[in-house]
């Protein structure tokens, strides 16, 4: 029976001892309670370093830090070659009998050719029929062009022996003209002379039929006179990207332009016809460009001379805030600018000679030129980073962020961080408001940044919204871009301001 | 997490430093006294015994608990934990004639010592956010040694006087230890939590492991054999009075082991600002929130040499103490010691009754001031002429609260007694 109690009581000791441990244990768990600092992130970044890696543009650093942006399109062109067809056939027969004749194988609707180099490929052939009856004795021949010339030297063609009176005897199947420079006779015609000599080698003339033929005839080179002509050029398209990422807001530059860039090897007076140029937002809005009678009368643009064979001729045109409503179209924040330019070859009908070779064109493009000067009031944008891991938050019991950001870029920017899960479902927000990420530098009154700013914002994030949000697999960061006091005085952004930004976290991890 | 809340539950406040178990220095009937005093010479011609002891003690410093939390406060002096196992495999003596006593022993012993600034020790508690825009020195202070021990002891009378001396063998097992001079700081900046380590800091380890294993683990105990040595030497005097009081003094441990193994060193500054999210910002890249601490210990970028030689004490204890005996039942022991380890140094007064109750039992009580702190130990001894079974603490409510205190220890063996002889 004593033994019977005293192991119950020892049990029963045994069992408040254990209490007593496992309630120091847990006054031990509740007086345990660190709280971590660390620095999560830091990022130092300048507008050229975001612009430039989120826009197909190029942004262009001037000395002293200014900086412009550039959109440009591909250049549509025209070629002489696709435009111009100077021959109409794919043969031009040369046939005659007289000793002396001439032939229109310079006639064009094009152009009144007066030089024209002939393009590889370009043959010409040649048969003779004796025509004088009752010869026997062989027969000198020869045959030639006076103004079909190579090196100096004018085309010929020679023959000693016997000429049917029955058939052709073809003397040349095909002579590649490359290298001949074909000249009118008369001049300013569209003729050539044909000639030959025929005797018999007693010294008897006689008569003989030539058929002859150019065939595949193209220009290598050719000069002559052109007549006022249109020339029409494909549409094209300029894609502005900084505004992508606009959702709402006012993103005024003060002093954009937009060029009309356009490269000439025509050797003729050239005028653009400016159809149209007109900007489409990403809602939909379209706006055209209006610039007086620059649109409707267009501009003439250089061309190379007759000694300029083979340079080509470049021209920027300006459309300005002095000279159309550039800034408008473009302070609607277009994505992109459509445009329809043609050009009009000798617009005066100048009766003048100028030339073409196969590799004439004529190319325009448009650049949009926006100087990061202006203001933003509000101007939001957004962006989504995907693949993010919050799995090293799980053991997180509740925290707070710390942002620190020194500006020098007369930008601030109010965030938001949307979080989502794998579907995109919205799991939880990181503020019920956006919250000051960055205060803008402050500025003079020309827009020129005088002082950076230091901020500090602190987001506790509860142990609640942290069980929401860990299961996120993309953030949205949606952020509200306003320049130095609300956007409403103009601001000079340089290549040189950096925007520092830190972020520390305190958390206190579950125990 | 139970293994961290019980290894900080010997953190609570109001903790002293102790050392070995003292109450066997008023226990002259047991064997064990010469472990504190070489000089022992027992009643009996043979003993051989063994027995396993075992510390677990702290010091922390300027820790306070209030209304049930506990608040590291700030003290000049560092915080030290220790534990000790020694496992006293034989414990043997022979009386040589009347007046000379030889002893032999062999232990396997592991010792473990870590100090921590008040400030490191306050990180540790409360993380490093109460330390934001402060530089903390930590300074950690690590020795945990394992070795096997051989001692050879001479005690000899002369008149009134005893003497003993005791020479020891260290064979060293393993050893991880940094030095006491060395430098490890963290400051948190106030700006974004940016963390700057500077560190001069070196950490030994034989056998040889780098950084990482030691903190995947340390070594695994198979496998290891005891390539290290050392050599150590213990001194004790008593003297007689007369029957009833004498005085005893014995310095313990005196000595050193050599290892051979890695040297892991770090050596500069590195400052750790989170990752650069630039790329995030400006190329739409990945982004991971989250925090590495595997890369701040890399950061440190421990470098490592092997075959390097570095020499590693034990705990020297100094003792003194007077005993009185009070008829034929009942011993009063007043003891002092110092312990000096580490540039710490641990002081204990104690106060020790033995009480020979019946003739196999024999109870002790013993008061101790432990630094600030006070212990109420016991021991129990059941014995026969032949038999001796023994248990004893310096802190016996801490088995109540084990959580709570911040000293236990225990020392439980048996000896064999064989020829009881005349004084």
């Amino acid at each position: 029976m004593k033994r019977n109690i005293l192991l119950l009581l020892l049990v029963a000791l045994l069992a408040l001892q254990g209490c007593k441990i496992q309630e120091d244990l847990n006054d031990l768990k509740d007086a345990y309670g660190p709280e971590l600092a660390l620095p999560l992130f830091h990022s130092k970044f300048t507008m050229p370093d975001i612009v430039g890696s989120r826009n197909a543009s190029t942004l262009i650093i001037a000395p002293d830090g200014n900086m412009n942006l550039f959109y440009k399109s591909n250049f549509t062109e025209r070629k002489a070659s696709d435009i111009l067809k100077i021959f109409g056939n794919s043969i031009i027969p040369l046939n005659f009998q007289d000793s002396v004749t001439y032939s229109r194988a310079l006639y064009s609707q094009e152009m009144v050719i007066q030089k024209i180099d002939y393009k590889k490929g370009t043959t010409l052939g040649m048969g003779v029929q004796l025509l004088t009856p009752n010869i026997t004795d062989p027969i000198n021949l020869k045959i030639w062009i006076p103004t079909l010339v190579k090196a100096g030297k004018p085309f010929e063609l020679s023959y000693t022996g016997a000429i049917p009176t029955s058939s052709f005897l073809p003397l040349t199947v095909g002579v590649d003209l490359f290298g001949y420079r074909l000249t009118p006779f008369p001049a300013n015609s569209d003729s050539i002379q044909l000639r030959y000599r025929a005797y018999t080698t007693k010294g008897v003339p006689v008569k003989i039929s030539v058929l002859g033929a150019v065939a595949n005839p193209a220009f290598d080179y050719v000069e002559g006179f052109m007549s006022k002509r249109d020339i029409q050029i494909d549409n094209g398209q300029v894609d502005v990207s900084i505004y992508n990422q606009i959702v709402k807001g006012d993103l005024k530059f003060s002093d954009p332009k937009i060029s009309v860039l356009v490269e000439n090897s025509y050797g003729y007076p050239m005028r653009t016809k400016v159809n149209l140029v007109k900007a489409i937002s990403k809602r939909g809005d379209t706006i055209a460009l209006v610039a007086s009678n620059l649109i409707n009368d267009g501009f003439d643009f250089p061309y190379p001379t007759l000694n300029e064979v083979g340079v080509t001729k470049k021209m920027r045109f300006d459309f300005t805030n002095a000279n159309s409503n550039i800034k408008e179209l473009l302070n609607a924040g277009p994505n992109t600018i459509l445009y329809s330019i043609d050009a009009v070859a000798n617009p005066l009908g100048l009766k003048a000679n100028g030339f073409m070779t196969d590799s004439t064109t004529l190319r325009i493009g448009l650049e949009v030129n926006i100087p990061l000067l202006g203001s933003a009031s509000n101007f939001q944008g957004s962006d989504t980073i995907r693949n993010i891991n919050l799995k090293d938050l799980e053991n997180v019991e509740s925290a707070e962020f710390k942002f620190v950001s020194d500006n020098e870029l007369p930008v601030g920017i109010m965030l938001e961080g949307i979080f989502l899960d794998g579907n995109g479902q919205v799991l939880d927000k990181l503020t019920d408001l956006p919250f000051k990420l960055v205060e803008s530098a402050k500025v003079n009154i020309t827009g020129d940044v005088i002082e950076s700013t230091h901020n500090e914002t602190f987001i506790p994030v509860s142990a609640d919204k942290f069980s929401r949000i860990k299961e996120a697999k993309q953030l949205i960061l949606a952020g509200s871009f306003s320049t130095y006091d609300q956007g409403k005085r103009e601001v000079r952004i340089l290549s040189t301001q950096q925007v520092n930004l830190r972020c520390g976290l305190k958390i206190i991890p579950k125990i | 997490m139970k293994k961290i809340l019980i290894f900080l539950s010997l953190f609570s406040a109001k903790a002293a430093l102790a050392q070995l178990n003292l109450a066997a220095a008023g226990m002259p009937f047991l064997q064990q006294q010469s472990s504190l005093n070489p000089s022992f010479i027992p009643t009996h011609r043979f003993v051989i015994g063994g027995d396993v002891e075992a510390g677990a003690y702290n010091s922390f410093r300027g820790l306070k608990v209030v209304n049930s939390k506990i608040y590291a406060g700030h003290s000049a002096d560092p915080s030290v934990l220790y534990t000790r196992l020694n496992c006293n495999l034989l414990n043997a003596g022979l009386r040589i004639g009347k007046k000379s006593y030889l002893t032999f022993s062999e232990s396997v012993r592991q010792l473990n010592f870590g100090s921590l600034s008040s400030d490191g020790l306050g990180m540790l508690l409360h993380g490093n956010a109460p330390y934001i825009g402060q530089t903390v020195n930590a300074n950690p202070n690590i020795q945990s040694l394992f070795y096997n021990e051989l001692s050879l002891g001479f005690a000899q009378k002369i008149g009134k006087l005893q003497l003993g001396v005791r020479g020891k063998m260290w064979n060293g097992v393993g050893a991880i230890s940094t030095g006491a001079d060395q430098k490890l700081s963290v400051l948190t900046e106030k700006d974004a939590y940016q963390l700057t380590l500077n560190s001069d800091y070196s950490i030994y380890a034989a056998p040889s492991v780098d950084v990482d294993g030691l903190l995947n683990g340390g070594f695994a105990l198979s496998g290891l054999k005891p390539d290290s040595k050392g050599w150590g030497v213990d001194l004790g005097a008593r003297f007689e009075f007369n029957d009833k009081f004498s005085v005893s003094a014995s310095m313990i441990d005196l000595g050193s082991i050599q290892w051979v193994g890695r040297k892991n060193t770090s050596k500069g500054t590195v400052r750790y600002e989170g990752f650069d999210a630039t790329k995030a910002f400006t190329d739409r890249g990945d982004l991971t929130f989250g925090v590495n601490l595997d890369t701040l210990v890399d950061q440190l970028k421990f470098r490592s040499t092997d075959g390097v030689g570095f020499t590693t004490t034990l705990p020297q204890t100094f003792l003194v103490s007077g005993t009185y005996r009070f008829g034929d039942k009942l011993t009063a022991t007043c003891l002092y010691s110092g312990t000096s380890y580490q540039k710490t140094s641990m002081n204990t007064i104690m106060i020790n009754g033995q009480y020979q109750a019946l003739g196999f039992l024999n109870l002790g009580l013993s008061y101790s001031l432990r630094d600030a702190t006070s212990l109420l130990g016991a021991n129990l001894t059941l014995g026969s002429r032949t038999v001796q079974a023994f248990v004893m603490t310096d802190n016996l409510p801490g088995f109540f609260r084990p959580v709570r205190t911040s000293i236990l220890n225990v020392r439980m063996g048996l000896n064999l007694r064989f020829g009881r002889m005349n004084k």
